[in-house]
């Protein structure tokens, strides 16, 4: 086969290079970049209910209106719970988190211990000698510094989240709009191949977003479930924030699993801990399982 | 069930719509299903002598004429032969509406021209979505087409498929 068309060192630099200036970019404006991807998510998943709103004799502007005031009005519902909750269960939120924390720290100790009984050479290792043995008091650290953190990073996000249903708004009511004007400045001997691949670019992202969501639903289910029936607090909470991260690729899935560990830590009875395995964590790490496989299949073919 | 939201409409999207409803294909639908359809729809103008697609250039849709003139030609003898040439609200590529082949034949504006577009994949995801109007804007086409193709038969000098 001739290697021709194979991309040379040159493009790779160009394509790195490009690749970090947009990293660079988007970090500079994930205030806005955050919202517009959920903005997208929205839309894809909003879009059918406009349009089954358009068939039953809505105006089209009219059903985008309408569907995107609900959306505003289920955020908004959201949130005026979510705080409410967070008002009068604040305290106990602390006391949950400084329990897993203890537990996570519990089971990496036990971990450390049994490898150490098998493999004698970890015993002189400085990883197992470095692991405090006051844990109680790291817990109680980790609690303080991070979940306070944490909260201060939500309220700081919190404006800019609350730009996705009004950027959905205007993706739904005009994207249709937007996506024909770009097209019609195209020059016309373009036209069928600038179709082509709107068309294309559409149904990738349609594919692929609406995939997520329908995922992420599934882990959170699945998650929720095996975490209510060993008598975890708010396992669906649980199970969502599993979900999410799992959005991320690879690392978001990690820290997922991780998240999921650290709660099947604090409950170690065996058997309920073999029922739990597979609807947590398999979930949790399938997709960076899924992704790894595919790419391994893409380099065998 | 239609709810009462009509009265919102405005005025010139009426007037798009009349315009659509005076369209051959589009001659069946309803108020409604030409709003839905108009979202779909793209508007395109080309110069005198421009050409809108090339003999065996990949074909992805149809066009129909709103206004101005197109002419059609070919290296196949029997568009040859009849040169035909396609006025307001007549289509023209709808070949390309339902397979993914060459267009066979070279389609070129003789005056200023507006023409509208229907995009195969636009047009299938309508399908999915809304049967009704597919089924009505084919029978329209199978019509149309029909009826070119018997003329082509007798050698009528009028559009043959295309």
């Amino acid at each position: 086969m001739s290697d021709e068309h194979q991309p040379g060192v040159l493009t790779w630099g160009v394509i790195i290079v490009v690749t970090c200036l947009i990293l660079y970019l988007f970090e500079r404006v994930l205030w806005l970049v955050v919202p517009g991807l959920l903005a997208l998510v929205g839309y894809y998943c909003l879009q059918p209910l406009v349009q089954a709103l358009v068939r039953a004799g809505v105006r089209h502007q009219t059903a985008g209106r309408v569907v995107a005031g609900l959306l505003f009005m289920a955020t908004v519902l959201a949130l005026v719970l979510l705080l409410s909750l967070a008002a009068t269960r604040a305290a106990g939120w602390q006391a949950v988190s400084a329990r897993y924390v203890q537990g996570g720290l519990d089971f990496l100790k036990k971990t450390e211990g049994a490898l150490a009984e098998r493999v004698p050479m970890l015993e002189r290792s400085a990883l197992v000698r470095s692991t405090p043995t006051n844990l109680d008091a790291v817990a109680e650290q980790f609690v303080q510094k991070y979940l306070s953190w944490l909260l201060l990073q939500a309220v700081h996000w919190l404006p800019s989240l609350l730009l996705a249903p009004y950027l959905t708004y205007f993706i739904l009511q005009d994207g249709n709009r937007f996506k024909k004007h770009l097209i019609h400045s195209v020059p016309n001997a373009f036209f069928e191949k600038t179709l082509l691949l709107f068309d294309r670019v559409d149904t990738s992202l349609r594919s692929y977003l609406v995939g997520l969501m329908k995922l992420t639903f599934l882990d959170t289910i699945s998650l929720g479930l095996g975490l209510w029936f060993l008598g975890v607090p708010y396992p669906f909470m649980l199970g969502l924030i599993a979900a999410v991260l799992a959005w991320l690729p690879y690392a978001g899935s990690a820290a997922g699993c991780v998240l999921v560990t650290v709660v099947a830590a604090e409950y170690p009875d065996p058997p309920l801990l073999t029922l739990m395995l597979p609807t947590t964590v398999v979930p949790a790490i399938e997709p960076a399982g899924w992704k790894v496989r595919s790419v391994a299949w893409k380099f065998c073919t | 069930m239609k709810l009462p939201f009509h009265f919102l409409r405005g005025a010139a999207e009426d007037r798009k719509l009349e315009a659509h409803k005076a369209l051959s294909l589009f001659k069946r639908l309803t108020a409604r299903e030409l709003r839905e359809l108009d979202e779909l729809l793209h508007e395109r103008s080309y110069q005198k002598d421009e050409m809108i697609f090339d003999e065996g250039d990949m074909g992805l849709g149809l066009f129909i004429v709103v206004s101005g003139r197109v002419k059609i030609e070919s290296s196949h003898e029997a568009l040859k032969r009849l040169s035909p040439e396609c006025g307001p609200g007549e289509f023209f590529g709808e070949m390309a509406l339902f397979e993914e082949a060459q267009r066979t034949a070279r389609a070129l504006a003789l005056e200023p021209t507006r023409l509208l577009a229907l995009f195969r994949r636009e047009f299938f995801s309508l399908l999915e979505h809304d049967r009704g109007i597919g089924v009505k804007i084919l029978f329209e086409l199978s019509r149309i087409v029909v009826s070119r193709s018997r003329k082509l038969l007798t050698s009528q000098p009028h559009l043959p498929t295309i």
